[in-house]
């Protein structure tokens, strides 16, 4: 049978729907799932995705980088490049897999709810591959890690953190079911494929990949980019829902779009940041975190947005302020907690480091420099017991990181009070995100909320490690074991 | 002794906020002390000037009580050097 040209089928195929009979279209594609802000079912005939793909031309596209990066990983495989690296290379991995993984699963899970409920064909279609690409992401970033358990059991976190009560997996856990899982098809599709995924997933997935060449992590460096040229593709639809939502609703497109950044920033500052800033070894770094967020987010992102015809979020001086300073804060929180963490930090504050830290961030030493002062002569005194936690830091009750100051006045801390309790958040715009919708957030307890409560026993410290899920074996430690501090 | 009760405490300097133990029966100054200690020494230079203690937008006086001086469970202590 002669097949037909692309051209002849292609813009049929993607578009194939059918008119209910059975059943109205409003029981088929309920405004709760799919789409509640009321733009018209025609209107959303309307969408449309740039860069179009037919499933014949996904599964040879796919098929193709699969069979290279399963190369990739025999060839490395063999040369037990992990056990070899250098241990500040190891903690970016590490960090890496236990963040990344499952949320590529929450965002397969996603995609999938696109791929039913979204209120036009097309992008049902481009939905479905999406679906598959994430999951795809899901099985690689499990399977490359599962080498290494055997002998690094802080691997098997790759599999493990988003079933744990580790602070971080709370904190992800609630990013995820608030802008991905729950809400309708054109909430979750602004959320994660306009803002998670096109703005930020490329610090880390194309800042961090090359970087991983620097440092010699050949399968490192093809899996994220390998990874990163599907979430090119998928995330286009997040746009093309603006364009189409912006015509009926522009005010609840920006409120999407306002509260899925602050709370994906939030993440990539403790992923990237990190990773960037500190645990890169110094001679391979090549640009600051800042240097990078100013690259891919206050430039390009930034472009792409007011191209929609939205405005940059109300908070947007609060985040330039932060953009230097919140991922210092989150490195040395999580250095101080390291026994909370599956991988071993780096303290990255060595005297070279930190010449290289105030070249980049000016007032460094005023806000940060002389908080590490007291800890690295603690370290050479052999007080390492004050360097490690004394009680709970307390954590934001709505994006569940930990609430931190810099200013040499810090503001009171912002709390709400409803129904007889008081919730605690780190900034003004988790405040607001928690104000405008109430109902959503006020079940949710913080770690602190946990202990006082009586849900975390014994209410010590192992108590503590223990309802985390972190076991002696995983349990963090520096990278390094304090050379950087020049103790004995 | 006193009803231990928890309390939100971050010292003026320092970056973080800490859950801090202390009971209700605790002198002001000794609440500045158990409130304290997870930051001076830590990250904060000891110093031999007094701590001094706010809350609820007023600095208490360091004999008071806890009780006395309305801390509450889980109320915010902040606290610094004189």
């Amino acid at each position: 049978m002669p097949k037909l040209k692309r051209e002849d089928w292609f813009d049929l195929g993607r578009r194939l729907d059918w008119t209910p009979t059975y059943v109205g279209r409003e029981e088929l594609f309920p405004a709760y799932a799919s789409d509640s802000s009321g733009v018209p079912t025609d209107d959303w005939e309307q969408w449309d995705e740039p860069y179009k793909v037919s499933y014949r031309e996904y599964v040879d596209t796919q098929r193709r980088k699969d069979e290279a990066i399963y190369g990739v990983k025999s060839a490395v495989g063999r040369s037990k490049f992990v056990q070899k690296t250098d241990p500040r290379w190891r903690a970016i991995i590490k960090e890496h897999y236990g963040a990344a993984t499952l949320a590529e699963y929450f965002a397969g899970v996603t995609e999938a709810k696109l791929a039913r409920w979204a209120p036009s064909a097309a992008w049902r279609n481009v939905a479905t591959l999406g679906m598959l690409d994430e999951l795809r992401h899901a099985q690689l970033q499990l399977f490359f890690p599962h080498a290494y358990v055997p002998e690094d059991e802080q691997f098997d976190w790759a599999h493990k953190m988003f079933h744990t009560n580790e602070w971080g997996a709370i904190a992800s856990r609630s990013l995820f079911s608030d802008l991905f899982l729950n809400g309708t098809a054109v909430e979750a599709a602004i959320a994660e494929t306009f803002v998670f995924e096109t703005a930020f997933t490329n610090l880390q997935f194309l800042g961090m990949a090359s970087d991983a060449l620097k440092a010699g992590d050949i399968e490192f460096s093809a899996l994220l980019q390998s990874i990163q040229t599907d979430e090119a593709r998928h995330s286009q639809q997040g746009a093309s829902v603006i364009d189409v939502l912006i015509k009926t609703d522009p005010e609840q497109a920006q409120y999407l779009v306002d509260k899925a950044m602050w709370r994906t920033w939030r993440l990539f500052a403790l992923l990237t940041g990190l990773g960037m800033d500190y645990y890169m070894p110094l001679e391979l770094r090549t640009k600051s975190f800042k240097e990078f967020m100013e690259e891919f987010i206050i430039d390009q992102f930034t472009k792409y947005l007011l191209d929609t015809g939205l405005q940059l979020p109300w908070y947007w001086d609060i985040f330039i302020d932060e953009v230097d300073n919140y991922h210092h804060a989150m490195h040395m929180g999580s250095w101080l907690n390291r026994p909370t963490l599956w991988w071993d930090p780096v303290g990255g504050v060595s005297p070279e480091e930190r010449e290289w830290l105030r070249s980049k961030y000016p007032d460094y030493d005023r806000h940060w420099g002389r908080l590490w002062d007291m800890t690295v002569e603690n370290i050479r005194n052999g007080r390492e017991d004050l360097t490690l936690p004394s009680t709970l830091p307390v954590t934001c009750n709505l994006c569940h990181l930990p609430i931190c100051v810099w200013k040499d006045e810090p503001d009171s801390l912002r709390t709400v009070q409803l129904d007889g309790r008081v919730y605690r958040f780190c900034s003004e715009p988790c405040r607001w995100i928690f104000e405008r919708e109430p109902e959503r957030y006020e079940g949710h307890l913080s770690i602190a909320d946990r202990f006082v409560g009586g849900l975390i026993q014994p209410p010590t410290w192992d108590g503590v490690l223990a309802y985390m899920g972190i076991t002696p074996e995983v349990a963090g430690k520096d990278a390094l074991n304090y050379s950087w501090a020049g103790a004995s | 002794m006193g009803t231990p009760m928890p309390v939100v405490t971050v010292f003026r300097g320092d970056a973080f906020y800490f859950v801090a133990l202390i009971e209700d029966t605790d002198t002001v100054a000794t609440v500045g002390e158990k409130c304290a200690e997870h930051a001076v020494g830590r990250r904060i230079p000891p110093s031999d000037a007094p701590l001094r203690v706010e809350y609820d937008g007023r600095f208490l006086e360091p004999t008071q009580s806890a009780m006395d001086a309305g801390i509450e469970p889980m109320g915010t202590v902040y606290v610094s050097f004189s």
